[in-house]
């Protein structure tokens, strides 16, 4: 009985060293690798921003049930960050991006598109009109946290993701 | 039609924030030291089927049954009026009670609370008193129910069903899709309570397989007596009762499948998964969301067949898969915790909106139409501390299981073989969980 407890005990602990090490050394460095990337992804946004205010929010109020009950201040803060998307052919050119952003921050997403279209990001629930020549401007303040989808409305797909932390 | 029609996970367009690195790398590495701290520290005795027993605390009075009718009542009158909505209400995801109610209500919160209440489902379901219903119309026909029924199987048809309308299937959401949905299932369930009586049905009503497997980890049982004796109700530590848990094979895969839907909920908010969906529509993106679910639920499916064939081989003992199969059930509901707690807290306020105006013609029945929801609630720290504390929980807690259940099957040595398949297994579930969590 003894030896048995004993050989039990021994070898888990070699093992523990091992899986120890190896979790230590593994699970941080597959996660900061994301997240160099994805600082150097919003600095690149970042630089290419302008500030083209062509189009204006207007809510959805229309047939959203839930959405009537958010009441979102009127945004009058000029915006400190800003994001472009580019939809082209029904791609998202560039590839689908999350966007980041601290709370409290004054957001502007600026949506190119070939088609027409409405875009809706999800919770803040703006609802933009888009199309050829005439982009979609959203405007958020960045209240609640979280992650938020934005679509195009009949295209019926993701285009980027709001990531307010 | 085409509203909101790609969200994952049925309802709602917030997605919890990545947990950041320090927090996952800690909970993975709580997780493994732990895990094999099982191996040599833990006890050596079976423990948990003692704890499972519990405390005798009160009688449980005869008003408890009227209590009970009355909550059933108005489950059914949920229920109807649920369907109903999704036929006649808005045909707009947020704006119709029947996805919140399907989606969040349902399958999040009667999860939820089967673990934190015990067998509620039992009590509440609709189809539970529409099945004892058919049962009292019918006339025993003594008709033998055919062995797909009886073996358990066809429970995981719903589950299956239920996760591709939720995870894969574009339009899945849509009230009307929803409305149909569940009428076809309730009328499945009563012509088969029709043809082999209740008893045989409710082992193809799936969800209640599901919740029933889930309220093994409550701390609170109902001693079961004769009809006349007023129960007991017994207070117990929490999760120990799954030790008493002794699964078949189908009710096995129904909690196997589970996991890797909320698994394959997880992966498909992850950016790997954004990046190939991205651009695809209607039937394409349901096609390429259902080779995801597959491939996931295989996975996890497959990774569990695995580790019960090693152990089947290692042990000796043919039933192996099944007999630690109970040490998932805390594992499930680490995941459902982390992954839908938010979702229940936050997008769940919608359930008492709509709820006032079920159909969208204007009504105000409760007084709550036009209540904002409150989507700061709970901090997003908040958020990401139980996300990590139930996985690891779950994780912690389904070792636990496993050990003890290893240590009253086999002897000391034997056991301790045993486990090497189930942690493993184990450990794999957990950090891919956590690695999900990271976004």
């Amino acid at each position: 009985m003894i030896d048995v407890k004993n050989r039990i005990i021994k070898f888990p602990r070699r093992v523990i060293s091992l899986f120890f090490i190896s979790s230590v050394l593994l699970i941080p460095s597959c996660g900061s690798e994301n997240k160099s990337s994805n600082i150097s992804l919003l600095e690149e946004e970042n630089e290419k921003t302008s500030h083209d205010h062509a189009g204006h929010n207007h809510g959805g109020h229309d047939h959203h049930g839930l959405e009537d009950a958010i009441d979102l201040d009127p945004i009058t803060d000029p915006p400190n960050v800003s994001f472009e998307v580019e939809v082209l052919e029904g791609k998202v050119k560039d590839g689908f991006s999350r966007f980041k952003v601290s709370k409290g921050d004054v957001v502007e997403i600026t949506v190119f598109s070939d088609k027409n279209d409405e875009v809706h990001l999800h919770v803040y629930d703006n609802m933009v009109d888009v199309g050829p020549g005439a982009p979609a401007v959203i405007n958020v303040k960045a209240t609640i946290p979280g992650i938020f989808e934005a679509e195009l409305h009949s295209a019926g797909f993701r285009i980027f993701e709001l990531q307010v932390s | 039609m085409t509203e909101l029609l790609i969200l994952a996970h049925g309802v709602g367009g917030r997605l919890d924030l990545p947990l950041s690195e320090w927090q996952v790398a800690w909970a993975g590495v709580v997780a493994l030291v732990f895990s094999f701290a099982a191996l040599g520290y833990f006890w050596q005795k079976p423990l948990l089927k003692k704890l499972s027993i519990g405390r005798s605390t009160f009688r449980i009075f005869k008003q408890f049954s009227l209590f009970k009718t009355v909550i059933r009542y108005i489950s059914l009158i949920l229920f109807l009026v649920v369907v109903v909505a999704g036929f006649i209400g808005q045909d707009n995801t947020v704006a119709n009670l029947a996805p919140i109610t399907v989606f969040v209500v349902f399958w999040i919160g009667i999860a939820f609370a089967s673990a934190f209440f015990g067998h509620i489902w039992r009590e509440i379901s609709p189809w539970e008193t529409l099945g004892k219903l058919v049962d009292q119309i019918r006339k025993e026909n003594g008709e033998s129910a055919p062995k797909w029924l009886t073996s358990g199987w066809a429970a995981l048809a719903p589950i299956s069903v239920f996760h591709w309308f939720e995870l894969a299937y574009h339009d899945g959401a849509s009230p009307r899709v929803l409305g149909w949905w569940i009428l076809i299932y309730t009328i499945g369930l009563i012509v088969i309570a029709w043809r082999w009586g209740w008893t045989e049905a409710r082992k193809a009503e799936g969800f209640g397989v599901l919740f029933a497997a889930l309220a093994e980890l409550s701390p609170f049982r109902v001693k079961e007596t004769e009809e006349q004796k007023p129960k007991k109700m017994f207070i117990r530590v929490p999760f120990s009762g799954v030790a008493n848990y002794e699964m078949t094979s189908s009710q096995l895969a129904v909690v196997l499948a589970a996991l890797g839907g909320t698994a394959f909920d997880g992966f498909s908010r992850t950016r790997f998964w954004s990046e190939i969906i991205v651009g695809r529509t209607k039937w394409e993106l349901t096609l390429v969301n259902t080779i995801g679910l597959i491939w996931i639920v295989a996975v996890v499916g497959v990774a569990y067949h695995l580790a019960g064939k090693l152990g089947s081989r290692a042990t000796g003992d043919a039933k192996f898969s099944e007999r630690f199969g109970a040490s998932l059930i805390p594992i499930l509901f680490g995941y459902d915790l982390a992954h839908y707690f938010s979702l229940l807290l936050l997008e769940g306020q919608a359930f008492k909106v709509l709820i006032s105006d079920p159909f969208g013609r204007g009504w105000d029945i409760f007084g709550t139409a036009t209540d904002p929801i409150n989507w700061t609630l709970i901090s997003s720290g908040a958020i990401g501390w139980v996300q990590v504390l139930s996985i690891v929980g779950g994780h912690l807690v389904g070792v636990m299981v496993s050990h003890d259940k290893g240590i009253e099957k086999f002897e000391l040595k034997k056991a301790m073989k045993s486990q090497y398949p189930m942690l493993a297994v184990m450990v794999l579930y957990t950090m891919f969980g956590l690695v999900l969590m990271t976004g």
